[in-house]
């Protein structure tokens, strides 16, 4: 058996949270299959989104990246670790996680069909093989735009993505040198792009002349190199295969537990890693079921990121993104899905706690909030009367009688903060009472407004 | 005098080209402004508005600074115009060098052998008042030209590497009293490394009005007193927990306090590096103590296709720089330097995708109406080279932190960058 709260913590982690139902359809499993329910949830390929497979001719590239950014989003959002017909919450995680790892940016990548196929590889290979997710990587269109590849030949060699490869995506920085670097640039010469007559519609496509075959050095082992053959000496080196695991293992346990892993479980789960030949599956089992994921470190050390925050806010409430566009909220937020800041991507915790997220979280909320108080049918059920006429299923009753010590923990439960502090929950409740002592502000759907308003921005709802 | 004196003043005339023997400021000049400042008032940490100017002398002055993301073509936004360098340039460069450059010249005097790129007529208008110092050559040793690795070392101010020492300027922040309302401003939504201490981190804010806390209303209004009393209650859920329901609480006063300077005319239309320094200058006129903004100003990391997309960059930090000085109080441009930095340079040989790559050495402009102007550094050999095609720095970013920590913030640079370095004379006056 598992309590709510242990289940709740859990679909936090490995998605974006649990509903009602799943804590209590999950409930009555022990950690250890609980786990494994949560992480083997059959899934499919979904089909390709309208917006790529039939755009609309019409539509500008821009307006294409609102509409994958949204299919992406409505994906998390609909997500379910118990309902088969949805998207797994873990599959959206770990491809939101990839997004991260290898960022690249539509901002240079400005192409919506490249980029969705980046997409695509992430979300098959999310609890797939870490070396196969390298080396597919490194040829789709999106990355080679992205690091310049396209432009590396043996005659003039750009090195930008051969040294991003080591430091951002394989192995961290100090574990490689600068010949290493131009050796793994000379690898990936050649490796490019060949564009139609009008330099549009971009595909992958090996250029021989301009692939340099010198023989060289890199990591230590002296041939001729061809660039998929680095992701594999990284990997099947003695000398570099444990630093690229405890380097990708700390980057898991970092986004997925807390920052600051501990030594002997970054090499618990490294050893996992290579022993399964690069399987990303049985880490994740082995990190979610390890002790130090479940004390009290961990499950009070990640904030939720935007797009966790954004995607229990839509959950919450009941919108969706056909009446309300979460994008350029996220782009204020810091953080729209396509759009990395830099290619080291995102980070936890403190990088999203400051005076300008605060204000674009509380904007969100404001306009999130508006859908619902528009006139044009969206969840009627939120703007309820005194006698409770109208009620949908995401809202307790309004009861002028009900306590407010009662309304409160009601309504944090239904926001999914199961644990909130005793601190958060007085200050709510004399915020309510106070709120219907006389005078009363008449606005009908004032009480609610700002109950959702603090609620949704309260540390525990904050809290991944 | 000491043996380290005597070593500080070799090495200063070995960084400076122009040459004084001068410390920043005569020592007579120091007292003086203590005496007018009162020094006690300072410690007391006395931050009620208005009171500032009273005590600026001995308080120190403010600091702008704008990061290069990127790595900032150095050899392009200053490039060699008369000499031998220039002919190195030129056929290192070919048709990737600026060959119509703007002369840098202090109004009649020595033409400097330099240019200023010419999508950059403010800068070097102002260069030729006297009001720009360029130092040269700027740079760390063992440096690996990795982004990530170079912005960790220019931001924490060390070469140590790991961020659990913090920022330099955020330690330079642990020093300050508490401020009232704000002292230090990132414009952006996220704090890097650099306004990030030990115990304090900047405010942010961004170019668009901060709707949240500023409305009037009694509802709203004792709403938000609830994030208080969540910041005042949430140790139970755990540290972080606590720092987020702060930040909520802090950014309600701020944006209240803030929310008029947005309403200002002209209006902040987008989001680029012109509104973030016009933004930058009304923060500064506002009088609320603040002594540190940072902005980031990007890309620059021309690996391909540089020359239009430089201009551009150049071209809009040029203008900005432009509205900053231009919007300033005549009583903060007294008091006010603009600092620009860049993790790299890049290196002297053009590639062929008609861009550079990283290069370890790079040049930092210095602005305001009390910096000392001319060309400080060494400029980097354009032929001698090594395995990388890449000029030695010739100083260290450090030298530039201590003058700007000692000279204009007034502060202990060995207490906040754990080593002394050999100061540049970048002022040439107190702030006033």
């Amino acid at each position: 058996m598992s309590t709510p709260v242990e289940v709740a913590y859990l679909l936090r982690r490995t998605g974006f949270g649990g509903r009602e139902k799943e804590i209590g359809a999950l409930g009555s499993l022990a950690r250890h299959d609980l786990v494994e329910a949560v992480l083997t949830r059959p899934t499919s390929t979904p089909p390709v989104p309208e917006c790529i497979s039939d755009p609309d001719p019409g539509l500008e590239e821009w307006m294409r990246f609102e509409l994958l950014g949204n299919w992406w989003f409505d994906r998390m959002v609909a997500s379910s670790a118990i309902d088969v017909n949805t998207p797994s919450p873990i599959v959206e995680r770990m491809t939101m996680f990839w997004h991260n790892h290898f960022a690249t940016s539509a901002e240079k990548a400005y192409n919506v069909r490249a980029m969705y196929e980046q997409n695509a590889l992430f979300r098959r290979e999310a609890l797939g093989n870490f070396r196969t997710l390298c080396k597919e990587m490194s040829v789709q269109v999106a990355m080679l735009v992205y690091l310049d590849n396209e432009y590396n030949t043996a005659g003039s060699p750009n090195q930008n993505f051969a040294r991003e490869l080591m430091e951002l995506f394989m192995l961290g920085i100090g574990n490689y040198t600068e010949a290493d670097v131009e050796a793994a640039a000379a690898a990936w010469s050649g490796h490019g792009l060949d564009y139609d007559e009008n330099w549009r519609n971009p595909v992958y496509a090996f250029h021989p002349d301009e692939h340099d075959t010198q023989v060289r050095t890199f990591l230590g082992r002296t041939t001729v190199w061809d660039g998929p053959d680095t992701i594999d000496w990284i990997l099947d080196n003695p000398a570099t295969a444990p630093i690229a695991a405890r380097f990708i293992v700390r980057k898991l346990w970092t986004w997925l537990a807390h920052p600051g892993a501990p030594s002997p479980v970054v090499d618990d789960l490294a050893t996992v890693f290579i022993n399964s030949n690069w399987e990303i599956a049985p880490v994740l089992h082995a990190l979610f079921r390890s002790d130090a994921f479940w004390a009290t470190t961990a499950r009070q050390g990640l904030l939720r990121t935007p797009v966790e925050f954004a995607v229990s806010t839509y959950r919450s409430l009941g919108i969706e993104t056909q009446h309300f566009s979460p994008q350029w909220p996220l782009a204020q937020m810091g953080q729209q899905p396509f759009y990395p800041p830099n290619v080291s991507g995102w980070r936890v915790n403190d990088y999203w706690i400051s005076t300008s997220t605060a204000t674009a979280r509380a904007d969100f909320i404001a306009s999130a909030l508006w859908t619902l108080m528009r006139d044009d049918g969206v969840n009627p059920s939120f703007l309820c009367d005194a006698t409770g006429e109208g009620i949908g299923d995401h809202w307790v009753p309004y009861a002028e009688r009900v306590p407010s010590a009662e309304v409160i923990p009601e309504v944090l439960r239904r926001f999914g903060v199961l644990e909130p502090s005793a601190g958060t929950v007085k200050a709510l409740i004399d915020w309510h009472a106070n709120y219907r002592t006389p005078p009363v502000d008449l606005w009908p759907w004032g009480e609610r407004h700002f109950l959702a308003t603090l609620v949704l921005l309260s540390p525990e709802f904050n809290l991944a | 005098m000491s043996q380290d004196h005597d070593d500080v003043r070799e090495a200063m005339a070995r960084l400076c080209v122009v040459d004084n023997t001068d410390e920043g400021w005569s020592r007579r000049q120091v007292l003086a402004a203590a005496l007018a400042g009162g020094a006690a008032a300072v410690l007391a940490g006395n931050t009620a508005l208005g009171t500032r100017a009273a005590e600026a002398a001995s308080v120190g002055g403010n600091l702008v600074l704008i990061q290069l993301a990127g790595g900032n073509d150095a050899f392009n936004m200053l490039p060699p115009t008369t000499g031998t360098l220039a002919t190195q340039y030129r056929r290192a460069r070919s048709d990737l060098a600026i060959t119509n450059a703007l002369p840098a010249r202090i109004g009649r005097g020595r033409p400097s052998g330099f240019g200023f790129h010419p999508a950059m007529p403010f800068v070097a208008s102002q260069y030729r008042a006297g009001r720009v110092a360029v130092v040269r050559g700027v740079g760390y040793p063992n440096h690996s030209r990795s982004h990530f690795d170079a912005i960790a070392t220019w931001m924490t101010g060390t070469t140590r590497g790991g961020m659990s020492s913090g920022g330099w300027i955020g330690r330079w922040l642990d020093t300050l009293p508490l401020p009232a309302i704000t002292d230090s401003v990132q414009i952006g939504y996220s704090i890097p490394p650099h306004m990030v201490g030990l115990t304090r981190k900047a405010d942010s804010l961004d170019v668009w009005e901060p709707g949240f806390g500023t409305s009037d209303d009694d509802s709203t209004q004792r709403a938000l007193t609830t994030l208080d009393s969540f910041a005042a209650s949430a140790e139970s859920s755990g540290a972080l927990a606590v720092r987020f329901a702060h930040t909520m609480s802090n950014t309600v006063a701020l944006n209240r306090t803030v929310a008029p300077l947005y309403r200002q005319t002209p209006a902040l239309d987008g989001e680029g590096i012109e509104q973030r320094l016009l933004l930058a200058a009304r923060l500064l006129n506002a009088g609320l103590g603040i002594r540190v903004i940072s902005t980031v100003h990007g890309d620059f990391d021309h690996h391909a296709g540089e020359l239009g997309a430089h201009t551009d960059v150049l071209g809009s930090l040029d203008r900005g720089l432009q509205r900053f000085f231009s919007t300033l109080s005549p009583a903060m441009a007294r008091r006010t330097t603009v600092m620009t930095f860049s993790e790299f340079g890049r290196k002297v040989h053009a590639n062929d995708s008609r861009g550079t790559d990283h290069g370890r050495a790079g040049h930092l402009l210095v602005l305001g109406s009390r910096v000392r102007g001319g060309m400080f550094g060494t400029h980097p050999s354009l032929t001698r080279l090594g395995d990388w095609d890449d000029p030695d720095p010739t100083v260290d970013f450090r030298s530039v932190y201590a003058s700007v920590l000692r000279n204009w913030l007034r502060a202990n640079p060995r207490n906040i960058l754990g080593a002394s370095y050999p100061t540049l004379n970048l002022f040439r006056a107190a702030p006033g």
